[in-house]
């Protein structure tokens, strides 16, 4: 016990548990978004945009994280350009994008004689290896996209609910479709970074599925989302540092037992 | 009546005058008395003062079951009106015979200081032979202009995709509060039509005008869109969530909360206020998309296909919520539907896509 809360003073240790703390309580809200608009595949191509990043700024020794941001968000602005003049929906838009962000990835590896190695190291995510400026980057991505939700919860709730009877209220729904989309790439981005790939999946998805097995409304959807989101992002960082394992997988490994818990128990319950 | 003026009154006619039938105060136009105790009064003219006493009976919480109300001039319209609030006993300063036959027609003690064959009105002519209440009633809002609705025009009208017309030269006028079916097959264009008065798709040729203007630049929240009701989706959306996106965020929070309460008590879903929209039968989903409108304030409600999928007893609840409507707060409602038996049973005008508009036919 000593041990660990020696473990968990050390400052890279408590950063991490911080990071993952904000990370898990506030990112499933986009996981409720990423669900709810059907964006799921442009989550992947979100992520094939990091590694292009990654590629890039190891390339050029460039900082990762501004050039994944800026990429993921020219990615999404060109999908959304792509979806509105044509008849493809996002899904196709993604998978096109997908193909392109990786093949340019692997372009720029060969060019430039990036280590692969190097590049996929994002997939697993460094939360032991955070600056000051990320965590408070995060935490203002964290507090934008609560407020965003909270401010807007009732035309958010309007949009998940129908897009057109959204549009029949008067409410702006492309200029918020856009702002979810933006909002979902910059969490990405930055949830690449800190958290890597494998954690993308157990804060953004994994919570919102297990919330709503039991949820009634859409606030109580985001709520319970958030609250297992921490749950398991905290429960799950301290007992990676307790155990010496990889803290994405312990998490994304705690939030799927979970999943697989709630999911029995609802099956059980409804024979 | 002070207790001096009432022995006056008693001395001077030599027996107890119910007070309803005591002389109106000065200035007075109409006072109601539960028993006898006066709830309301009012001192306006023609059937304003009804209308308002309409208005407050709705909120009024003591016994209506004993009515009574002294009027200045009541014709078949304030008869009407009264009838439908429920008024057992009236005493009218100067009555019509065609208001004192419906009074007595429906139940009510009538008493009177005056008689007339027939007031010099209008209302009382177009009355006169008409003897459905609603029907009756929908005449009295629309000329006290107590209508929600907006005016509705289609002129010349076609759309279609990639040069296949799905309809042409489609002509509907529809004033303030009416009510219109069109019927169709399938794939005739129906729900096309009602995208393009959401302003969602432009006509190819031809205006539409919600409220005399292009829908594009009409008030939000005037159109209030129910869909069908086929999609079988798994995301947690309580009922009070989607009756409540449809308030107004300028109200107060305690504003925005009554209307929500009260539209879901008129449709009767208070119950289910807490429960997931889609874990909903078809009709309860109805019927919360109804309650959204309301909650809206909906000035034109387009309804698409709104009995798919329902069966017989949500159909029917359905049916009268939708009449409730034509009689309250008189939205202009366009309904399509494929539903012939819709025809029957709402006895709505009607217009057929694919049959008349091909001739360019048109629905006024």
């Amino acid at each position: 016990m000593s041990d660990l809360l020696f473990m968990l003073s050390l400052a890279p240790v408590a950063k991490g548990l911080l990071a993952m703390t904000i990370a898990g309580l506030c990112f499933p809200a986009a996981g409720v978004m990423v669900l709810r608009l059907d964006l799921v595949p442009m989550r992947y191509m979100l992520m094939h945009g990091v590694i292009l990043g990654g590629a890039i700024s190891l390339a050029f020794s460039l900082p990762l994280l501004p050039v994944s941001i800026a990429l993921n968000l020219l990615l999404v602005l060109g999908m959304l350009k792509l979806t509105k003049d044509s008849s493809a929906g996002f899904g196709v838009s993604s998978a096109a994008a997908m193909v392109f962000t990786m093949a340019l990835a692997s372009i720029v590896m060969h060019l430039f004689d990036v280590p692969a190695k190097d590049t996929l190291q994002l997939l697993w995510g460094s939360p032991f290896a955070l600056q000051l400026s990320d965590v408070l980057g995060l935490l203002a991505i964290a507090i934008g996209l609560t407020l965003y939700v909270v401010v807007n919860f009732k035309s958010i709730s309007a949009i998940f609910f129908d897009q057109e009877i959204a549009h029949s209220l008067g409410m702006h729904v492309q200029a918020h479709h856009t702002t979810m989309v933006i909002v979902i790439a910059l969490v990405i981005a930055l949830a690449m970074k800190l958290l890597g790939a494998l954690l993308i999946d157990a804060l953004l998805i994994l919570p919102v599925l297990i919330a709503a097995r039991h949820a009634q409304s859409l606030r109580q959807l985001f709520v319970r989302a958030c609250l297992v989101g921490v749950f398991v992002s905290f429960f799950g960082f301290i007992a990676a540092v307790a155990t010496d394992l990889p803290p994405s997988g312990t998490i994304a490994l705690l939030s799927a037992f979970l999943y697989i818990i709630v999911t029995t128990i609802q099956k059980r319950k409804t024979k | 009546m002070s207790p001096f003026a009432f022995l006056a009154y008693f001395f001077a006619f030599g027996e107890v005058v119910e007070p309803y039938k005591q002389p109106l105060k000065e200035g007075l136009t109409l006072c109601v008395f539960n028993d006898d105790t006066l709830i309301f009064s009012d001192k306006g003219k023609w059937l304003t003062p009804l209308f308002a006493l309409e208005e407050f009976l709705q909120t009024y919480e003591g016994d209506k079951s004993n009515l009574a109300a002294h009027d200045t001039a009541a014709g078949k319209a304030a008869a009407i009106l009264m009838v439908r609030m429920g008024i057992k006993r009236v005493h009218i300063n100067l009555m019509s015979e065609l208001a004192l036959s419906y009074y007595l027609a429906n139940g009510v003690e009538a008493s009177y200081e005056k008689k007339i064959e027939k007031l010099a009105c209008k209302t009382e002519t177009l009355l006169e032979t008409l003897t459905d209440s609603d029907e009756m009633y929908r005449l009295l809002r629309l000329r006290a202009k107590l209508v929600r609705g907006v005016s509705v025009e289609l002129q010349d009208a076609s759309f279609g995709y990639d040069g296949d017309l799905l309809f042409s030269n489609l002509n509907i006028t529809l004033p303030e509060g009416e009510r219109l079916l069109i019927q169709g097959d399938n794939g005739k264009g129906k729900t096309t039509l009602l995208k393009m008065l959401m302003g969602k798709l432009e006509p190819t040729s031809g205006k539409v005008l919600i409220d005399g203007l292009p829908p594009s630049q009409i008030r939000s929240r005037t159109i209030g869109y129910i869909k069908q009701q086929q999609t079988q989706q798994q995301f947690p959306v309580s009922v009070r969530e989607v009756v409540s996106m449809a308030t107004d965020s300028k109200l107060s929070k305690e504003r925005q909360k009554w209307e929500i309460d009260t539209a879901l008590r008129r449709v009767g879903i208070q119950n289910l206020q807490d429960r997931n929209f889609y874990t909903l039968s078809g009709g309860e989903r109805q019927k919360v998309s109804l309650a959204r409108c309301l909650c809206q304030k909906a000035r034109l409600l387009l309804l698409d296909e709104p009995t798919s999928f329902l069966d017989s007893t949500s159909r029917q609840a359905l049916l009268e919520t939708i009449r409730a409507l034509t009689l309250n707060e008189m939205p202009t409602i366009i309904v399509v539907t494929h539903d012939k038996q819709l025809e029957k049973d709402l006895a709505w005008p009607t217009l057929t896509l694919g049959l008349k508009e091909k001739e360019g036919g048109d629905h006024e």
